[in-house]
């Protein structure tokens, strides 16, 4: 788990003693699809939480888009919230990203994270710090709940995101 | 002597959707054939049938992430047909201003994230520079328009269905909200940076055909025939009209009720593929096939409806409009920006207009039809909804048209033309490869949407011997 190096990173911590501090917090995925809808369902347990005005701003998409890289640009963190299938030890991770930069096989179908930070780079020479929180889910069929499992897991990795964001707020 | 060879480019990259493309070589290394295969396959036709057909605006836009409105509108257009009646006039006018949103995300979206590498970059730039960030760290304050102007089409989107992917906004009978002058106002606060960044990127497409017009000229060239929807005057409709299939010389063809379109329109069927063929009837398949889309719509019509846009159509046609050069694929890229054009001033007219602001919004009733047809004209071409439901309105068939599925042949003929152009004596380099895969992007396919898939593919050159025996590879790892 990597989340601590959000509270380390010497730029955000200089940004977040500033009145106008952000961490952007993203989740993203299809909702009627089950455990795919991990992501907006951390961004409402989010919210439920800490609330709306704690110097973070949540963002809950279907799939990310390209404009969306303008919004990163000013946020003096990202955190990107997704399921996966992979199978994960302690059921979640994080890790952090960085700019992709050479998108081959770039797709507007499936726009990944780091893209988007690759994008932000390349318009604005600044991309912030960001870490990708990946969530692994079970059932991806056609359906509106996520599965015990995979909230199990996103308690989990809920947990982890607000104890980081306390801790920022201590230190300001 | 050499054995037969055929080449494989597994997937083709910055399209909507997965395909793949097969090109086989004679026993000198000329291309002897070329094949672009669709290799999805989703059955959006098959499942909807038993559900209720009130529900389909909702279920059919899931079809793509891309062009979810044209889909429901489509579907809410053929959902009218069933319920028999003629939607209020703000819920007309509602309906198309979501329309024109779509449009101007959509072709932002293809000009300067999909097909800018190929004109800003060049074709034989290097593949790992040659993409939208490579574009972006070129030409930043390029990529800050073509970013802020799809968040333009987006936020009409979002302003009307509360959301810019799957919006829940069109309804059988009408439009589930109306707007208000305030939001209205918003809108069109960003109308003139929207102008501003069309202006830039016509300019661009302008210079570039003009700097590169032999390849214009050349690059897939053919003939063919061209469909698309026109008003009462013949000039080009996005939302409603009658549709129209013009000649390589845009002599008319037909022009009937989209009502009516299995009279004039079959689809053909071919065992490599999962996408269809369409065609017109009474010129029979291969001969009957079309194109659709942005070129083919300023064929179709007379003319269009804005000043602005029909003076850049008159510009376009006298310029490039002879006889040797209008068959070119490469002018889609010119034509889809003088649609966004037309899109950006009729969206300004519904926003300056009163009918739009009305709260008259729908119309509701029982099923009065057993089948309802919907048409519109999505970014990618003329869009087909075709339901019939039982007395209880469950839906007993589906029938989706969409615009990849008209471009299809049109797609392989492309291939087909550029392959034989640029690989010669089995020479493949990767500058080639993207040729071929850019004769394809000239008509933005969505792959997801024609054939109603899923993962990861790398991009993949497969040389097999006339045996089909395999003997070499090359590869595009997605990173």
């Amino acid at each position: 788990m990597n989340c601590k190096k959000i509270r380390d990173n010497p730029v955000m911590m200089t940004k977040a003693a500033s009145t106008d501090s952000r961490v952007l917090i993203i989740g993203f995925g299809n909702t009627q699809r089950r455990d795919d809808g991990i992501g907006p369902h951390v961004i409402r347990q989010l919210q439920e939480a800490i609330g709306m005005d704690n110097g973070v701003r949540f963002r809950s998409v279907s799939q990310l888009a390209i404009e969306m890289a303008e919004e990163l640009y000013p946020a003096d963190a990202v955190i990107f919230v997704d399921a996966t299938v992979k199978v994960l030890d302690g059921g979640w991770q994080c890790e952090r990203l960085r700019p992709y930069t050479a998108p081959a096989d770039f797709r507007t179908h499936h726009l990944r994270p780091d893209f988007l930070l690759g994008m932000a780079l390349a318009i604005y020479q600044h991309h912030p710090p960001a870490w990708l929180v990946a969530v692994q889910g079970d059932d991806f069929g056609f359906g509106r709940e996520i599965t015990p499992a995979a909230r199990t897991r996103a308690a989990g990795a809920i947990g982890k995101i607000i104890e980081t964001l306390e801790s920022i707020r201590k230190k300001e | 002597m050499e054995a037969t060879r055929t080449i494989t480019i597994d997937p083709v990259s910055r399209i909507e959707g997965h395909g793949k493309v097969a090109i086989t070589l004679d026993e000198n290394g000329e291309v002897s054939d070329a094949k672009f295969h669709v290799t999805q396959i989703r059955g959006f036709e098959k499942f909807c049938e038993g559900r209720p057909f009130e529900e389909m605006p909702v279920i059919t836009q899931r079809i793509c992430g891309i062009c979810p409105v044209s889909h429901q509108l489509a579907s809410a257009k053929a959902c009218d047909a069933i319920l028999g009646v003629k939607i209020p006039e703000t819920a007309v006018k509602l309906r198309e201003l979501m329309h024109m949103g779509q449009f101007i995300q959509s072709h932002a979206l293809h000009f300067f994230h999909l097909a800018s590498p190929d004109l800003l970059l060049g074709w034989d730039a290097d593949p790992a520079a040659r993409n939208v960030v490579g574009v972006a760290g070129q030409f930043p304050e390029l990529a800050k328009k073509g970013i802020r102007l799809r968040k333009f089409g987006q936020e009409i989107i979002s302003a009307l269905g509360g959301k810019k992917i799957h919006p829940a906004f069109a309804v059988p009978g009408g439009v589930s909200n109306g707007l208000s002058p305030e939001d209205g106002r918003k809108i069109l606060a960003g109308m003139d940076e929207a102008r501003d960044t069309c202006s830039t990127a016509l300019e661009i497409i302008k210079g570039w055909v003009e700097s590169n017009a032999q390849e214009a000229k050349q690059f897939a060239n053919f003939r063919s025939n061209y469909a698309g929807l026109v008003d009462d005057q013949g000039c080009m409709n996005l939302y409603d009209g009658q549709m129209r299939i013009v000649d390589p010389d845009r002599q008319m063809l037909v022009q009937f009720d989209p009502a009516y379109y299995l009279d004039y329109i079959a689809e053909h069927v071919e065992p490599w593929s999962y996408l269809k063929f369409p065609f017109y009837r009474e010129k029979k398949f291969p001969e009957g096939c079309y194109r659709v889309g942005p070129l083919a719509r300023l064929y179709a019509a007379n003319a269009l409806s804005t000043p602005q846009a029909e003076g850049e159509r008159q510009a376009f046609w006298e310029k490039f409009g002879g006889p040797k050069m209008r068959g070119g694929s490469l002018l889609y890229h010119y034509a889809r920006m003088i649609e966004l054009r037309y899109c950006l001033e009729k969206a300004g007219v519904i926003l300056e207009g009163d009918a739009v602001y009305g709260t008259d919004v729908r119309k509701t009733g029982r099923p009065a039809n057993a089948q309802g047809v919907g048409v519109i004209e999505a970014p990618r071409g003329t869009l087909i909804h075709h339901y019939e439901v039982d007395k209880y309105g469950a839906l007993t068939n589906v029938n989706l048209i969409v615009a990849t599925g008209h471009n299809n042949m049109a797609m392989n003929r492309a291939v087909t033309l550029v392959a034989r152009q640029y690989i010669q004596n089995g020479d493949i380099r990767e500058g080639i490869l993207n040729r071929i895969e850019g004769a394809i992007r000239c008509y933005d396919p969505c792959l997801s949407c024609s054939t109603h898939a899923m993962g990861q593919m790398p991009l993949r050159v497969s040389v097999y011997d006339a045996n089909g025996d395999f003997v070499h590879e090359l590869q595009k790892n997605p990173g």
